[in-house]
């Protein structure tokens, strides 16, 4: 076994008895006991003792391979032990411990539970184990949902930890009064029982299956599997009733207790008809009685959220993914420099649609970030924004500042209105996009008309987008004013690129998303033309036409060398000059750095563009849509390479200056996002959220008293969409479960 | 000394109050029959003719009308609250039903129980529509209850039984849906329960909770227009309107 992959494992001082003798016992992992020890003391290799129940079991060599333990104290390469228990007679639970003999010592008197009987059910644990309510209940929200298979395993199932919410392990052990003592595991015995049922049935298919469930219990006044059995004959061959239950069952809301409403009340019911003859509709599904809760695993978050980051937030960050973007990028500044003018800890970075940070040198490891999609599997959309809502809401921050993500929008859009009244809301605009018919799309329309009116600023890297926002949606001025460019920042470290280098066997570099919105096709066609020149091109794929092909090496002088996220990946040395052929754009990040790095430059003209190129800085296209222009203005900085590298000096010079880090704090400063407390917006424009408000606002009074009257029955709501199976139709599953 | 004041909330029910005054007539005599001293307010807030003209015949001789001018069902049970005599109510709306223990089984529960209880039915049978069906309500001793999930999901109707005091206590809140707020008798749910209070069930009670009430395709709407209860720690602070007892007839 390898321990050197388990998080449990550090050595620490801690363990230290003298500097001569030192270990620690790492754990027990399926069905072996392991850890480290070190004796200076003895010349040969260590021997050490296993105690079961405080009785001397067998013995093992200290002699297994540990680098962890060489790199983290000079010594101990060969410190590894490993204790195999699978040979050793064990009944029930049993307390395990090890001793060095020789020496007497005895690992600070660490000690493990352990029955043989928990590792060969483990598919089975897993099937039942419900890791967010397992991560909130027992307060291990630092956790992942992947540990927690090994900790319920290791620890949780011998502290009689519930590993659901429908195993009550106190509940099970009280109505199993024969079964005494800690030697005995509910858990166990109900998966052995099932186990046991699954054996029956192969040996006695068409037996009485009442029989054979006989000895299956409920394992909580929640599940009861006779009954789940009973009522769902379409689960006779699982294997795991409460498994089935646990990833399935409850989400189908399938029966799995008998909930029945009383004869007497059945009775009483009879005699109203008399007095209503409308309650003859409840008389035929009296039997579909439906109850809370109805539980999905983002139903935990909020709790894991407050567990992991307690009231300490201020300042909530969402972006969609830390991939390679430059928005992902820009989050991970706005998160650098609230936590140099906040509290550290008070900045939380919520990444929405994904469950891991791509570019993880981009995010400092202290840095407080939560992966949506790591947490658990959402619903639907409308679970994961309504979650998301949830979060922020328990965490209680002063402000939200939405990246990108479209959940965040869409939560904007949906609890604007509320969530202003209560705090800050920030979001960044970019630049429109543009569908395949060139109208305006993306979030900037999608949203901004919208939610406006819930945000306190909007952050913009270039202003020519906010001019192109005034043109075309009239805003007044004091609305307009809630739009403030941030020029983003450049890294602190970035070089300079090498002057005086004209050589002409150098290449032309492009990078960006192989992108319709980049127009890599254009590339493809300014290439064929400059057949001479190689143009290298680094990018992900993306949904232009020609992403494959250059993926593909298919073009002759266009090499594609793959995906970068740090520019010191990339030899500038090798070219001499840079080619941006975006259609439309905010302003690129590469395009940024590369102006920063002193590269020369050919690009288009869209966007924020021209705030970083202009023609004292670089080559600027005037018509990007057409190859042509691109060709020959390529073909004009190439003849007048000196005057492009002054250019580029130039541009280097400026971008520096305006780009650099101080002026991005201090613009963000000055725009008011530093603020404790912006001035909210205020509520009058926020109340109109959809025409369907300005409806309710005109309600009679007799309208809005029976709203106050139906809202009181939002039960009947979510039910009207909630419809259990039907046992009898076995081909008839899942029907809709309510999302709240 | 009057045990249990009975409150039913009005409006424009018409000939559908006729029912539920039945009801709260024989839970009144079943609890009288058990010894219990009970009193009966109709509150009646800008009523129609018909509904005024029942409620007029039927409660006259047995308990109290009290024709209000509010337009709000918050207002209506708050001031029904200081008119109550009782040591414990318990609210019911102008078209749904009640068991008939419900009174007396409500009453013996909390003489087991301290103070700060709210009482709930164990059922609430919807009926009037095709999707009738049962509701069962959640004890917070339940293991099932976990107060995670209250900010999702509302555990209680607003049909309870407390102590009097505990309604002068909590009053309740207006839905004031224009700025996202609504639910509030989620709201009030959730209100009590940070303030020590649990709600419970009593066990073989029922409510008949009628469906297809005029308003419900409002109440689509406000569902629509993503109206949220005061629950959460970043709304807890919201200044709630204020409710206003100044406009009674």
């Amino acid at each position: 076994m390898n321990s050197t992959n388990n998080h449990l494992l550090v050595p620490t001082a801690a363990n230290e008895v003298s500097s001569n003798i030192i270990g620690n016992i790492d754990g027990v992992f399926g069905a072996s006991l392991a850890g480290w020890f070190y004796c200076e003391a003895d010349s040969d290799e260590s021997t050490l003792t296993l105690f079961v129940d405080g009785v001397e079991s067998n013995t093992v060599k200290v002699n297994e391979s540990r680098p962890d333990v060489s790199e983290n104290l000079g010594f101990g390469g060969n410190s590894g032990f490993t204790f195999d228990l699978s040979s050793i007679e064990i009944d029930g639970v049993v307390e395990l411990s090890v001793k060095h003999r020789k020496s007497g010592y005895d690992f600070f008197s660490q000690s493990f539970n352990y029955s043989s009987d928990v590792h060969p059910l483990k598919m089975q644990i897993a099937e039942i184990l419900f890791p967010q309510y397992y991560r909130a209940k027992y307060g291990l929200a630092s956790l992942n949902n992947e540990d927690v298979l090994h900790h319920y395993m290791s620890e949780g199932i011998y502290s009689d930890f519930n590993p659901n919410p429908w195993f009550d392990v106190k509940y099970y052990r009280k109505n199993h009064p024969s079964k005494k003592g800690r030697k005995w595991l509910p858990v166990i015995d109900y998966l052995q029982r099932e186990a046991s049922r699954m054996e029956l049935q192969k040996v006695e298919p068409e037996g009485d299956e009442h029989s054979e469930i006989n000895e299956l219990m409920a394992t909580s006044e929640l599940f009861d599997p006779q009954h789940y059995l009973a009522m769902h004959q379409d689960l006779k061959s699982m294997t795991n009733l409460l498994g089935h239950y646990v990833q399935f069952g409850h989400y189908e809301g399938r029966s799995c207790v008998e909930r029945r409403v009383p004869d007497h009340i059945r009775n009483e019911l009879e005699v109203y008809q008399d007095i209503e003859p409308a309650l003859l509709s409840i008389s035929n599904s009296i039997d579909w009685v439906v109850r809370y809760p109805i539980i999905k695993e983002s139903t935990y978050l909020p709790e894991i959220s407050e567990l992991l980051f307690k009231d300490q937030i201020e300042v909530v960050i969402c972006v969609p993914f830390i991939t390679v973007g430059g928005a992902d990028l820009l989050a991970t500044y706005l998160a650098r420099a609230y936590e140099q003018q906040f509290d550290p800890d008070s900045v939380l970075i919520i990444v929405t649609n994904s469950d891991e940070i791509e570019v993880q040198n981009w995010v400092d490891s202290s840095t407080n970030v939560l992966l949506l999609e790591k947490e658990c599997n959402f619903a639907d959309k409308e679970d994961k924004i309504s979650t998301l809502h949830r979060i922020v809401s328990t965490l209680a921050p002063q402000k939200i500042i939405n990246v990108n993500s479209n959940e965040c929008w869409e939560m904007f859009r949906n609890f604007g209105a509320q969530l202003s009244s209560v705090l800050n809301l920030y979001a960044y605009a970019f630049c429109f996009d543009y569908d395949i018919k060139g109208r305006r799309a993306g979030y900037i329309p999608e949203y901004i008309p919208d939610v406006l009116r819930s945000l306190t600023k909007v952050f913009c890297d270039n202003s020519s987008i906010i001019q192109e926002i005034r043109e075309i949606y009239g805003f007044s001025d004091d609305v307009m004013q809630k739009f403030h460019t941030l020029y983003s920042p450049l890294p602190s470290d970035l070089p300079l690129r090498a002057t005086g280098n004209t050589e002409r066997n150098k290449k032309i570099l492009w990078a960006g998303r192989l992108a319709h919105q980049k127009r890599p096709d254009l590339l493809v066609k300014i290439a064929s033309a400059l057949a001479n020149e190689t143009f290298v091109v680094f990018g992900p794929a993306g949904n232009s036409k020609v992403s494959d092909d250059i993926i593909a090496g298919r073009y002759k002088n266009i090499e594609y060398q793959g995906v970068f996220s740090d520019i010191s990946e990339i030899d500038l040395d090798e070219y001499f000059l840079y080619l941006n052929t975006s259609q439309w754009d905010g302003i690129p990040t590469m395009l940024l750095l590369m102006c920063a790095v002193g590269m020369p430059i050919v690009t288009s003209d869209v966007g924020g563009i021209g705030e970083v190129v202009d023609d004292s800085t670089g080559w600027v296209v005037k018509n990007a849509a057409e190859a042509q222009d691109y060709i020959t203005t390529l073909r004009m900085a190439i003849v007048n390479f000196y005057e492009t590298e002054q250019r580029a000096l130039h541009g280097a010079a400026r971008t520096r200056k305006i780009h650099s880090w101080d002026n991005y704090i201090q613009d963000l400063m000055l725009s008011g996002a530093f603020s404790e407390r912006e001035e909210l917006p205020k509520n009058l424009e926020a109340a109109v959220i959809h025409n369907d408000i300005s409806t309710a606002q005109n309600c009679t009074n007799d309208e809005i008293y029976e709203v106050d009257r139906a809202s009181e029955s939002i039960e009947e709501t979510f039910y009207d969409s909630l419809k259990v199976v039907d046992a009898e139709q076995q081909g008839d599953q899942v029907k809709n479960v309510a999302s709240q | 000394m009057v045990n249990v004041s009975c409150v039913v909330n009005a409006h424009k029910e018409g000939n559908l109050i006729y029912a539920t005054l039945q009801t709260v007539k024989l839970a009144c005599a079943y609890a009288q029959e058990c010894g219990l001293s009970v009193e009966v307010h109709v509150v009646l807030d800008k009523p129609d003719a018909v509904t005024e003209h029942i409620v007029t015949r039927e409660v006259s001789d047995i308990g109290t009308i009290h024709v209000v001018n509010f337009g709000d069902l918050a207002n209506s049970r708050n001031y029904a609250t200081k008119e109550c005599n009782g040591e414990f109510i318990t609210f019911i709306d102008g078209d749904d039903l009640w068991c008939e223990s419900w009174v007396v089984d409500c009453f013996l529960a909390a003489q087991k129980l301290p103070d700060n209880v709210v009482l709930h039915p164990e059922f609430n049978l919807y009926f009037g529509s095709h999707s009738s069906h049962v509701f069962q309500h959640v004890d917070m001793d339940a293991p099932d209850f976990d107060i995670a999930c209250l900010t999702t999901m509302n555990f209680w109707t607003a049909l309870s039984f407390a102590k009097k005091q505990t309604y002068l206590d909590f009053p309740y809140t207006r839905n004031d849906i224009k700025d996202g707020f609504g639910y509030e008798d989620w709201t009030w749910n959730y209100r009590t329960i940070m303030h020590g209070f649990k709600h419970k069930i009593v066990p073989g009670t029922a409510h008949y909770i009628r469906k297809g009430k005029h308003g419900e395709s409002l109440l689509e709407l406000s569902n629509k227009m993503n109206v949220i209860p005061r629950i959460m720690k970043l709304y807890e602070n919201y200044d709630a309107v204020s409710t206003d007892l100044k406009d009674v007839a």
